[in-house]
């Protein structure tokens, strides 16, 4: 049995294991779980360690410790963090962390705007007359775009209601077009939700028939002989 | 004598309460009647012989003599008196089992309760208060043998008969009425014995049996179930006969979003850097890897000699996930050609912050860059890249293969040309084996096992909807 055939021997066996949570919990499946945060923590500590401290801030330093005052400030923001364990001397390490946050916050804000919002509304200005390249049905589905864009928006337009409406009102409120527009945009988010739950749905049949081919195809052919 | 308003009892005109249920008595005195006069035990053994006293002798310590005070001539019994107590049945039932057994001696009159006064009481004692109607001295008098003891609150009387108040009482434990009380109740199930044993205690009583009501057996159900089933099973069993999913389904259809991914990677040019963002997780590597390990291989093929074109292709690997370093080596080692020459520049901690990096003129240029593909785990892990990267370098084609689940919030991208290609989940990357790489591989071996699966599932869907919309017409 080779190093790799004893690794997806133990990975089988540890898939098994969770899947026997599906008769009951049981002190087999609690072990798997816990070997799983277990490993995936040293794993991320270790990989921390060894690709991004040592590389990039200890060994620049120490190789070049005046060419690299730069790095200093990563390091002394890093020491800060750590006095975040400590109840009485946690405040210090905010400051590292509103840097942290501040810088991702205004990056994830700004790449937001300039690579979704902007792009996003630009996509939704198409044409609708059939011609120079723009097929009948091109031309019909940019119109279900356009609708559908803009009767999504009007949907979460909301209104104060009146106190105790009459039932005029109340059938006028239901029957006006701007209900009636409202109602169309509802329609097009359960038809996204929809799209949604069914790409989960299948997403989670996929990591299904994932395991049953790697038990079978990676572990029990091998095993097996066949 | 004064008779208690509440339960009759002949008290001495001395008594500010009853001796025995500790009723306020009238006061008859005049008020320049004289205080009462002292009582003075007439014999040791007189006092013996009375529950009460017998008490307060043995409590007071053996030999001990009772202070001097005088006795008023006790009146003979009445027929109706209540009955001199033997004993001490009067003293609490917490005091009872300590209390020395009393001589038999002669009925004492009547009155014998006045031989407790509270002029022995220390001057910081408050003045006794009345005592709770007489139905509960009646019962802490004459308890019943069959009934469960219980805690008495009254302190009518007995020992401590009128003092009342002196402690302030709280109930420590108080049973709803009709309850059992704990040493007659059932023994506990194994199951959910601290529960039982708290609801005791808390003064729930017994627990009634769990009703068990006729498990019924709609149609709707069992088909749910069967199907939830066969959901699971079929593509085991499709997976254990090799080649059957061909022979049963044929070919998937060409999507045309993989078709345009396959599109974007022939169209390399001679010599081009291909950028590969490892950012799934372990957890997704069934869904994601299919279509990794066809991208790697397409991107092998397209360096051979055989190809219509070669290329000299550069892989440069980078992961802003920690588990994407791990997983880029394991692809590789699986996908390795000596066509095409690799580098991993491992895990970029800090997300957005890591991609500008990636784009400042001190760290790794992206200019030199022909291709850049995210593997991504969600639909954020896809737009991190268009929004930081391919934003700020518009000529860059972005390709992404991404979880079935990320598709719908992908394919706005793919319209507005944000993405040039998009493989979602094992459909994908099967649509791809076959229409654009040409290399089968993991994606078609699965492809229709999820189908038949995604199909019963939809099938359970269905009919669960179909029972709901029954039941709900027929209530």
């Amino acid at each position: 049995m080779t190093a790799d055939f004893l690794g997806t021997t133990v990975a089988a066996i540890l898939t098994l294991v969770v899947y026997s949570y599906l008769l009951r919990d049981n002190p087999l499946y609690r072990l798997a779980e816990h070997l799983l945060v277990a490993t995936s923590v040293a794993y991320t500590v270790v990989v921390t360690v060894y690709l991004v401290l040592i590389p990039r801030l200890v060994l620049p330093l120490v190789r070049n410790p005046a060419g690299r005052f730069d790095l200093l400030f990563p390091l002394v923001l890093g020491l800060l963090l750590l006095a975040k364990a400590s109840p009485r001397l946690g405040r210090i390490g905010n400051f590292s962390l509103a840097y942290v946050l501040g810088m991702g916050l205004a990056l994830a804000a700004g790449g937001a705007l300039v690579g979704t919002l902007f792009p996003q509304s630009v996509a939704t200005m198409l044409p609708l007359v059939p011609g120079a390249g723009l097929t009948p049905l091109a031309a019909l589905g940019n119109l279900v775009i356009i609708i559908g864009t803009l009767a999504v928006l009007y949907s979460f337009t909301f209104v104060v209601a009146r106190r105790e409406p009459t039932p005029a009102v109340v059938e006028a409120s239901t029957r006006s077009p701007a209900a009636i527009w409202r109602q169309v945009g509802r329609w097009f988010l359960m038809i996204t939700f929809g799209a949604i739950f069914g790409g989960t749905t299948l997403t989670y049949i996929a990591l299904l028939v994932g395991r049953w081919d790697f038990l079978i195809n990676d572990w029990l052919r091998p095993l097996l002989g066949l | 004598m004064i008779e208690c308003p509440n339960c009759g009892f002949e008290n001495p005109t001395s008594r500010a309460f009853c001796a025995i249920c500790g009723e306020r008595l009238p006061q008859q005195a005049a008020p320049d009647a004289p205080p009462p006069e002292p009582l003075v035990a007439e014999a040791p053994e007189a006092a013996a012989g009375e529950g009460d006293v017998a008490g307060v002798e043995w409590l007071l310590g053996e030999g001990e003599p009772p202070p001097a005070r005088a006795a008023p001539d006790l009146p003979p019994p009445e027929p109706d008196a209540p009955p001199a107590q033997a004993g001490n049945t009067f003293l609490p039932a917490w005091l009872q089992g300590m209390a020395p057994e009393p001589e038999p001696v002669a009925v004492p009159p009547s009155d014998w309760t006045d031989a407790l006064d509270f002029s022995g009481l220390p001057d910081w004692s408050p003045e006794p208060v009345p005592a709770p109607p007489a139905q509960a001295v009646e019962r802490a008098r004459a308890p019943e043998p069959d009934r469960a003891p219980t805690f008495s609150t009254e302190m009518g009387a007995g020992l401590l008969a009128g003092v009342q108040g002196l402690i302030p009482q709280r109930p420590a434990l108080q049973l709803r009425p009709g309850t059992v009380p704990f040493p007659q109740g059932p023994e506990p199930a194994p199951d959910g014995e601290a529960a039982d044993l708290f609801a005791r205690i808390a003064g729930g009583g017994v627990m009634p049996e769990a009703v068990v009501l006729p498990k019924a057996a709609p149609r709707g159900a069992s088909l749910s179930h069967l199907l939830l089933l066969l959901a699971v099973v079929v593509p085991l069993l499709l997976q254990l006969v090799p080649g059957l999913n061909a022979a049963i389904f044929g070919a998937p259809p060409p999507l045309r979003s993989a078709a345009a991914y396959a599109a974007t990677v022939e169209a390399l040019p001679a010599e081009a850097t291909v950028l590969l963002a490892f950012d799934y997780e372990g957890g997704m590597r069934d869904e994601v890897e299919p279509g990794v390990v066809a991208t790697i291989k397409h991107l092998r093929a397209l360096g051979t000699a055989m190809a219509a074109s070669p290329r000299t292709l550069n892989l440069v690997a980078v992961s802003l996930s920690p588990q994407g370093t791990a997983l880029a080596e394991r692809v590789w080692a699986e996908s390795a050609s000596p066509t095409l020459t690799w580098t991993n520049l491992g895990f970029l901690p800090g997300g957005p912050i890591a991609l500008r990096t990636l784009l400042a003129p001190a760290g790794t240029s992206l200019n030199d860059v022909s291709l850049l593909i995210v593997f991504g785990n969600e639909t954020a892990d896809v737009q991190r890249w268009i929004e930081q990267v391919g934003s700020q370098l518009p000529g860059l084609p972005v390709l992404a293969v991404a979880p079935a689940a990320a598709e719908t919030a992908l394919m706005p991208y793919l319209a507005s040309g944000q993405l040039d290609g998009l493989l979602a989940g094992v459909p994908g990357a099967a649509t791809y084996e076959v229409n654009g790489s040409s290399q089968l591989g993991a994606g078609w071996r699965r492809i229709h096992a999820i189908t038949t699966g995604a199909l019963l599932v939809l099938g359970v869907i269905v009919a669960a909807n179909l029972r709901a919309s029954r039941r709900e017409r027929a209530s």
